[in-house]
């Protein structure tokens, strides 16, 4: 029984924040195989993330994420937020199990308020300066 | 799973076994290598100066840093402050953060959208019929045996490494949706199984750019323009060449391929 960080194909650096905040934490990653399947992925990118997760202090297995998760017997799980529409999924069904930890991903900008997103140049607008100190 | 392998092929043929159905749509493995380390070289490789100038062209100095940042190997912040400690003024390196940007904007709209992503977000400013769209890939195309050279050079080069110059990607894009009439979503799902960096954000919104259905107008191109950006690199080669399905003015082209009323 112990906590666990679970890492998703969105977070795969050792100095993540999860990573970060719990240095002796287990770590689990798992190849969503509904995902493979789903988004049809061939070889590379599965060979492209087994070589990025051999550089890292993680276990790796193959599966249902969720199922592979709840198997560790985690007292609580840590792991950095993601936009998938699959990860929050995930998270809620862990979430009906037991605590978990998001935390937040590093913004590339940190703006305050609701950002227009109809076009880029809207967007960009408002963030440029921020982005550029100006 | 296994964590010790002696050389990338045995890690290859390891991964095959264990993950045979991906293996069967394409057992290649990327040179592209995987990892902090190698996303690190890739990162102090970058020329974001030069970026702005030549990045449009095949062999402009495009960064190639696409598959660590969609995996978060690399965050965009990370990319950002190396691009800027690389340059005297900021805005030499304005065009290369812009783009970093789009990665932001993009996953933004993800968040917002979520599986919405695979739906047309706009009506297509084609003036084409929903009805005028194949929803396959047609099977030249996945296997790049269409006879364009461009074309089926694209698709050997994303099959075989996983990764496409952008101006590639926007030209595949607009064969197959404008000049083949298939439905987006079908190429978009093709790139999403191929790309070290498929993003089902980045990689289908752009998609529909092109498609028109997230922009005031369909994205095509004409023959000259290929040409200009490859150098002529597959044009010179090409068994059409001269008879193309690209040959001929943009306005020749938009008449041919659009429905589009003048106002």
């Amino acid at each position: 029984m112990s906590e666990w960080i679970w890492l998703h194909p969105d977070c795969l650096a050792a100095d993540n924040p999860a990573y970060l905040k719990y240095p002796k934490a287990d770590a689990l990653f798992v190849f969503d195989e509904e995902e493979i399947e789903a988004e049809e992925w061939s070889l590379k990118r599965i060979a492209f993330l087994y070589e990025t997760l051999l550089e890292l202090p993680t276990e790796i297995e193959r599966g249902n994420v969720v199922a592979r998760l709840l198997e560790k017997q985690p007292t609580k799980i840590i792991t950095v937020d993601s936009v998938n529409p699959r990860f929050r999924a995930h998270v809620q069904k862990l979430e009906a199990q037991l605590p978990v930890e998001v935390l937040p991903a590093l913004p590339f900008v940190n703006y305050r308020g609701n950002l227009d997103l109809k076009r880029f140049s809207r967007y960009w607008k408002r963030v440029e300066p921020i982005v550029f100190d100006k | 799973m296994e964590r010790s392998f002696a050389s990338r092929q045995e890690l290859a043929e390891y991964l095959a076994q264990e993950f045979p159905t991906a293996a069967a749509r394409d057992a290649q493995i990327s040179p592209i290598p995987g990892g902090r380390e190698a996303g690190e070289a890739v990162l102090a490789a970058i020329q974001p100066d030069r970026y702005g100038f030549d990045r449009n062209y095949l062999d402009g100095h495009v960064s190639r840093l696409s598959p660590y940042i969609r995996h978060g190997i690399l965050t965009l912040t990370q990319a950002k402050e190396f691009a800027f400690a690389m340059v005297k003024d900021r805005l030499h390196a304005a065009k290369f953060v812009t783009e970093l940007a789009w990665r932001d904007y993009w996953q933004r709209l993800y968040a917002a959208m979520g599986k919405g992503v695979w739906e047309d977000r706009e009506e297509p400013k084609t003036g084409l019929p929903p009805g005028a769209y194949a929803s396959q890939l047609p099977a030249d195309i996945a296997t790049g045996e269409t006879g364009l050279a461009c074309i089926d050079s694209f698709v050997r080069e994303l099959r075989s490494t996983g990764y496409l110059h952008n101006h590639a990607r926007m030209w595949f894009a607009a064969y197959v949706v404008h000049f083949r009439r298939v439905r987006w979503q079908a190429g978009a799902a093709f790139f999403l199984s191929h790309l070290l960096d498929g993003d089902p954000a980045s990689n289908n919104l752009s998609w529909q750019w092109v498609a028109s259905t997230f922009s005031h107008k369909p994205y095509f191109f004409n023959r000259e323009n290929l040409e200009k950006y490859t150098h002529g690199l597959h044009c010179k080669r090409c068994p059409v060449r001269g008879r193309c399905d690209f040959e001929g003015s943009y306005e020749q082209l938009e008449s041919k391929l659009f429905r589009i009323e003048a106002r």
